[in-house]
């Protein structure tokens, strides 16, 4: 069996400094995976390491192997906007251009795929229909997009994503600058898109990773502590390690 | 209560300086307008000069100041914006980038002779476009190069890094980042630069005196080999050799025809600068 995501003993540097080390994981396709562990320990870069995001950064350096559906990302003749297309990123702000939440779902795929201009507003549709927003926009889909709030602006950031048909979704912090509610609404929508993706979420929140992922990776100073089935690594954590940040992280 | 005499004193040294130099500008304005003003009538922008300046109007010469103006954007711009655009999308290295950064700002501090004696050494001379608006536009267009450059940098530079993280993370290519996020972003940065780059060409005179420009026998030209009157060229002249006193008056009004022009691109450019600033407050 193919795995969505293999990583097999990668060590991502910055200047010579190891961000990642030794790092190692598999995860199976259409789960929910989350990543949690203490602030600057490398979870957004383990996630940017995903879809290649850190190549334009001077000083960084990834050794190692990073294969996603089966193909090593990091080989010679690697088309980094094709891994881009089936490796989406959600962020923790979603990030909207200054045009109309039409221009903003199509924003991707218009570039992807001029030659379907015909089939956009069906595209458009339906990738708002599967982030749960169409109904909220379907009057306004020429208003300017950055009028939306927070929480919608985020799943306008998940359909467009969405639009370009990726395999893979990585969410980094996607619900910390959202109201409850909102946050809510994004992990229905984690949980809705299990059946078609596999989903990467790095959270602060362990209650939210408890809720939505169905296997953690806990890390801990640019390495894997511990990883496994989420309800296992809650219940009963195995290393030192976890145990302590998962009371420590409850007591806070 | 010692406190508050120094404050007070600062303030008030403080606003009698910044007084004198808006004061000093008003006067040259009300000199010149003063001076000129009576010669600004329709005949003086449709009609071309006559009797060494002494009868008709400036008609040619705003023409070829305009041509020299316009012919430097439309060269600088581009070479602008491939440079910015080098510096900030595709070159990686830091230490390059400092040193280039340090070179557009040295350039913009080098004295217009010396642009103008080169450039006509090498336009002028070597490539034998003798002095002609072509070899004005030519020196011109290097003139406002690092002027333009370091505006549209400026802007590019403030674009937020989520913007092109975003489309990156959609996968768009370099250049497809380029043409949809980074280019619109900084339209208005990329218009105040050529609107300063602009003024400042039009401002211009050493460079262009002895190379691009003719006092009398010059009116449109009809090829790149011709030179063409300009009002700087015309102010120049006059100021110097009329005796006349409807020709000294034709001179002031020249300048201020000049004057006009430099402030209404400085003044756009400060217009576009703000919506700039608005669009990244949004």
């Amino acid at each position: 069996m193919t795995h969505a995501i293999e990583i097999v003993n990668a060590r991502v540097a910055y200047n010579g400094k190891p961000v990642l080390d030794a790092f190692s994981t598999r995860i199976r396709e259409h789960s929910v995976v989350a990543v949690i562990g203490p602030s600057g320990t490398g979870k957004s870069t383990l996630l940017r390491t995903l879809s290649r995001m850190n190549d334009r950064v001077p000083g960084f350096r990834v050794a190692g192997t990073v294969r996603i559906g089966g193909e090593d990302i990091y080989a010679k003749g690697v088309d980094v906007c094709r891994l881009r297309r089936k490796v989406g990123m959600i962020f923790q702000t979603p990030c909207m251009f200054p045009k109309s939440i039409f221009e903003n779902v199509i924003f991707g795929l218009k570039h992807q795929d001029p030659g379907r201009r015909k089939e956009f507003p069906d595209l458009a549709e339906k990738a708002l229909r599967r982030a749960s927003l169409w109904n909220e926009v379907k009057d306004r889909m020429h208003k300017p997009a950055p009028n939306l709030s927070l929480g919608q602006q985020q799943r306008l950031a998940i359909a467009r994503t969405l639009a370009v048909e990726p395999d893979i979704l990585l969410l980094d912090e996607p619900t910390s600058s959202l109201d409850p509610q909102s946050a809510l609404a994004i992990e229905a929508l984690i949980l809705a898109l299990k059946k078609d993706h596999t989903l990467l979420v790095v959270t602060h929140q362990l209650a939210q990773a408890r809720r939505v992922s169905d296997e953690t990776i806990f890390m801990e100073a640019g390495r894997l502590v511990e990883a496994g089935p989420t309800e296992t690594m809650f219940s009963h954590p195995v290393h030192p390690a976890t145990r302590a940040y998962l009371e420590g992280a409850r007591d806070a | 209560m010692k406190r508050g005499l120094v404050e007070k004193a600062a303030m008030a040294v403080l606003g009698i300086m910044a007084g004198m130099g808006v004061l000093v500008l008003v006067l040259i304005l009300a000199e010149v307008f003063l001076r000129g003003g009576g010669a600004l009538d329709a005949g003086f922008f449709l009609e071309e000069s006559r009797d060494f300046g002494a009868a008709g109007g400036v008609r040619y010469q705003i023409t070829g100041t305009l041509l020299l103006m316009v012919g430097a954007a439309a060269l600088g711009l581009p070479l602008a914006l491939a440079g910015a655009l080098f510096q900030t999308e595709y070159l990686k290295s830091p230490g390059l980038k400092r040193g280039l950064r340090l070179l557009i700002y040295s350039l913009n501090g080098v004295p217009t002779i010396l642009f103008g004696l080169l450039g006509y050494l090498f336009f002028g001379i070597y490539l034998g476009a003798g002095v002609s608006w072509l070899t004005g536009v030519l020196i011109l267009a290097i003139m406002i190069l690092p002027t333009i450059q370091v505006s549209v940098q400026e802007a590019i530079e403030a674009l937020p890094e989520n913007y092109r993280e975003a489309g990156g993370a959609l996968g768009l290519s370099r250049w497809q980042e380029i043409r949809s996020i980074v280019l619109p972003h900084s339209f208005f940065g990329i218009v105040t630069g050529t609107l300063l780059g602009l003024a400042r060409a039009a401002g211009e005179t050493a460079a262009i005196l002895f190379t691009a420009t003719a006092f009398s026998g010059a009116r449109f030209p009809a090829s790149f080999g011709d030179p063409v009157p300009t009002l700087q060229t015309h102010i120049l002249v006059l100021a110097q050799e009329a005796v006349n006193p409807r020709a000294i008056e034709a001179a002031w009004g020249a300048g201020c025809v000049l004057l006009i022009l430099v402030f209404s691109l400085i003044a756009a450019s400060l217009f576009f600068r703000s919506r700039l600033s608005m669009e990244f407050d949004r």
